[in-house]
């Protein structure tokens, strides 16, 4: 599978293969995975932590899974991995059923959010631990864990403990564990949620520009939705054990289909389809959504709807700066640029193309 | 109006602060003089005086009870005996608690009932206990002589030179693993279940992940069950003064026994204080060889 981007060209190809971590003889395929109707259920839990989930995750792309807590997300990531088995369903990886296949010969590897490293082994020492549980012999571990240092930019660590280094070089050597054995899979359960913003930042971007080196197939958990919009090919969004929606990063913020993701990828506005909104509104429709950067001051024209809003607060975010109203008794939010510092009660419009229609449960209208 | 975070206006400290670690030292201080440094140093120079508590006499010998007792056979055979006592029963504490809590923890349920049963000789009363072990290993119609006696032809423990011993260290043993299993135990509790889910996905089994990720982690309980160990084992006393008090022939003598033999059985106040030295002198240079030899490692190994 191909995704595309706006402008139709193909993100990312499937077959790019590295040789950094492979060497020569085994080059790693990177291998789909399929889980279909899986479904979990922990003991002394009356709901299904995962409820009849289909998902295909393409070989050689990043599938990000995105959610509140709680939503499943984990439990979907862990079931891939084989840490936890399902209640019913199945779960393929590169074609095979690997339902019932215990975690270690599953070929998956996983990086951890507070990065698992062996606190007693040396950076080396734990990149190399899954060459030596998998008998390679000591040359060839050495070579590759050595390679795998390096291209997680290691080199000068090699002899440190995990308690010497600092998170960001940690999570490298947790991604340089995961990498080393050529994994089929590369799971990541929210692997940055413990770094500051910044580093955050630095590592999302190095690990975009590996996997394109190295074409894995990468399924990444988060609840961040920056994170999630700039790492995915795939991007789903996740609620209580099912999946709200799934597609490119692109069309799920364009066009979501509930309103659960409308208002979990970049909070959009939901308001009742009725006084202003009555006159736009589409049959069946009974909330309206309206992104907070489509909200705009000032009275529009004959193309659009006008709004007055209440000022509550304004929060600086930077470049902008985020406007909490008070629309008809009704919350929401605007995106205004950070010199503007509107207050009291103003005049809005918004323009129709813009606005989201959804029914009575939440499901888009369109 | 005084503005509230006007310094000058708060009431002033009754206590300087540079008092306030004296002040928190003090009682732990006291105790330890009180129980610790006085009696030693009190015992210490007892060893230089013949002391009759009877006739209230006192007179000093200078060396001469070190030279009677160091050069006798009673402390060299009882310094062997603590020894031995020591070497079988260290590992077997330290080895059987070790398997035990493993197993507990792996329990899915009962844990506690087993936590308690292995913790019971702990908290039961050591000569109450050895009465009743005592009976167990009752010549001829005992349990042991019983059954392990009728397999093997070892019986009547309690009366042989060769067998007393170990029959003590078995109940020494018995008597220790609940402490010591409830330190692994805890040990076990602090590895992270993380560290075994990453082991499994990087393809390590039971054993691999026991030795390279929760014996790490218990290096510290693992050395403090060793030492704890060490200590109660050179220091053993209770057993011996029920079950053989030292003998047959001196067999199950123990510096503790001597000890208790001297100052109080024959109030030779002068000759215990020794044997009481060298115990202690004993403990605390094992205990130091065993911090200096494993210590460092384990403790840093067990570190995240």
């Amino acid at each position: 599978m191909r995704l595309k981007t706006p402008d139709g060209n193909t993100r990312r190809t499937t077959s790019t293969t590295h040789p950094a971590v492979a060497g020569e003889t085994a080059a790693p395929t990177p291998s789909a995975v399929r889980v279909s109707a899986a479904t979990k259920r922990f003991d002394r839990s009356e709901t299904a932590a995962l409820d009849d989930v289909h998902l295909t995750v393409p070989a050689g792309s990043i599938t990000v899974l995105l959610g509140p807590s709680g939503c499943g997300k984990t439990t979907l990531l862990r079931c891939i991995t084989g840490l936890e088995t399902l209640t019913s369903g199945r779960i393929e990886i590169g074609g095979t059923d690997v339902t019932d296949v215990a975690a270690e010969d599953r070929g998956v590897a996983m990086v951890f959010q507070n990065y698992a490293l062996y606190p007693n082994k040396t950076v080396l020492g734990n990149i190399e631990f899954p060459l030596r549980m998998r008998r390679v012999d000591r040359v060839a571990r050495r070579e590759r864990a050595l390679r795998a240092a390096e291209l997680m930019r290691l080199g000068e660590l090699l002899d440190r403990k995990p308690s010497e280094l600092s998170g960001g070089q940690r999570q490298r050597v947790g991604i340089g564990r995961a990498l080393v054995r050529d994994p089929a899979v590369l799971v990541m359960d929210e692997p940055f949620s413990n770094l500051d913003a910044a580093l955050r930042d630095t590592m999302r971007t190095e690990l975009v520009t590996l996997q394109r080196r190295l074409g894995m197939t990468v399924v990444f958990v988060t609840h961040d939705q920056v994170e999630a919009l700039a790492l995915a090919d795939q991007l789903v969004v996740m609620r209580a054990g099912r999946i709200e929606q799934a597609g490119p990063p692109e069309e799920v913020y364009r066009t979501p289909a509930t309103t659960f993701v409308a208002t979990f990828l970049d909070g959009m506005n939901i308001f009742a389809a009725e006084g202003p909104f009555e006159s736009c509104s589409m049959p069946g429709a009974a909330t309206v959504g309206c992104r907070p950067d489509h909200l705009r001051v000032g009275t529009g024209d004959a193309a659009d709807i006008d709004l007055r809003g209440q000022v509550l607060m304004t929060e600086l975010r930077g470049r902008d700066r985020l406007v909490h109203l008070d629309i008809g008794g009704q919350r929401a939010r605007m995106r205004v640029p950070a010199d503007n510092r509107p207050s009291g009660e103003i005049a809005l419009h918004v323009r129709r193309s813009d606005l989201h229609y959804f029914t009575a449960d939440g499901m888009r209208r369109s | 109006m005084t503005p509230l975070l006007d310094a000058s206006a708060r009431p002033r400290m009754r206590t300087p602060r540079r008092y306030v670690p004296t002040l928190l030292v003090t009682p732990a201080a006291t105790f330890l003089m009180v129980f610790f440094i006085v009696p030693l140093s009190m015992v210490a120079v007892l060893t230089l005086f013949d002391y009759q508590p009877l006739t209230r006499s006192v007179s000093f010998v200078g060396l001469r009870n070190w030279h009677r007792i160091l050069t006798s056979p009673e402390l060299q055979q009882a310094t062997v005996n603590t020894l031995l006592y020591a070497v079988m029963t260290v590992p077997l504490i330290v080895g059987v608690s070790l398997l035990a809590a493993l197993g507990i923890h792996a329990l899915p349920r009962w844990g506690a009932l087993w936590r308690t049963v292995y913790f019971l000789p702990t908290i039961a009363t050591m000569a109450a206990m050895s009465v009743v072990w005592r009976w167990l290993f009752y010549p001829g119609t005992g349990p042991v002589d019983a059954t392990i006696g009728r397999l093997t032809g070892a019986t009547d423990w309690l009366h042989s030179t060769t067998l007393a011993l170990p029959a003590i260290a078995v109940i020494g043993s018995w008597a220790g693993i609940g402490s010591s299993m409830v330190m692994f135990l805890a040990g076990l509790t602090s590895v992270p279940q993380h560290l075994h889910e990453a082991g499994r996905l990087d393809g390590a089994g039971p054993w691999h992940r026991f030795w390279h990720i929760t014996w790490p982690a218990l290096g510290p309980s693992t050395m403090f069950a060793l030492i704890i160990a060490t200590r109660d084992a050179l220091r053993v006393f209770d057993q011996v003064h029920v079950m053989t008090d030292g003998g047959p022939l001196g067999s199950t003598e123990t510096l503790a026994d001597l000890q208790w033999r001297y100052g109080v059985s024959y109030l030779d106040i002068g000759s215990g204080s020794i044997v009481n030295t060298v115990l202690l002198g004993l403990v605390l240079v094992t205990v130091a060889a065993q911090y200096l030899a494993g210590g460092r490692r384990l403790e840093r190994a067990g570190a995240r």
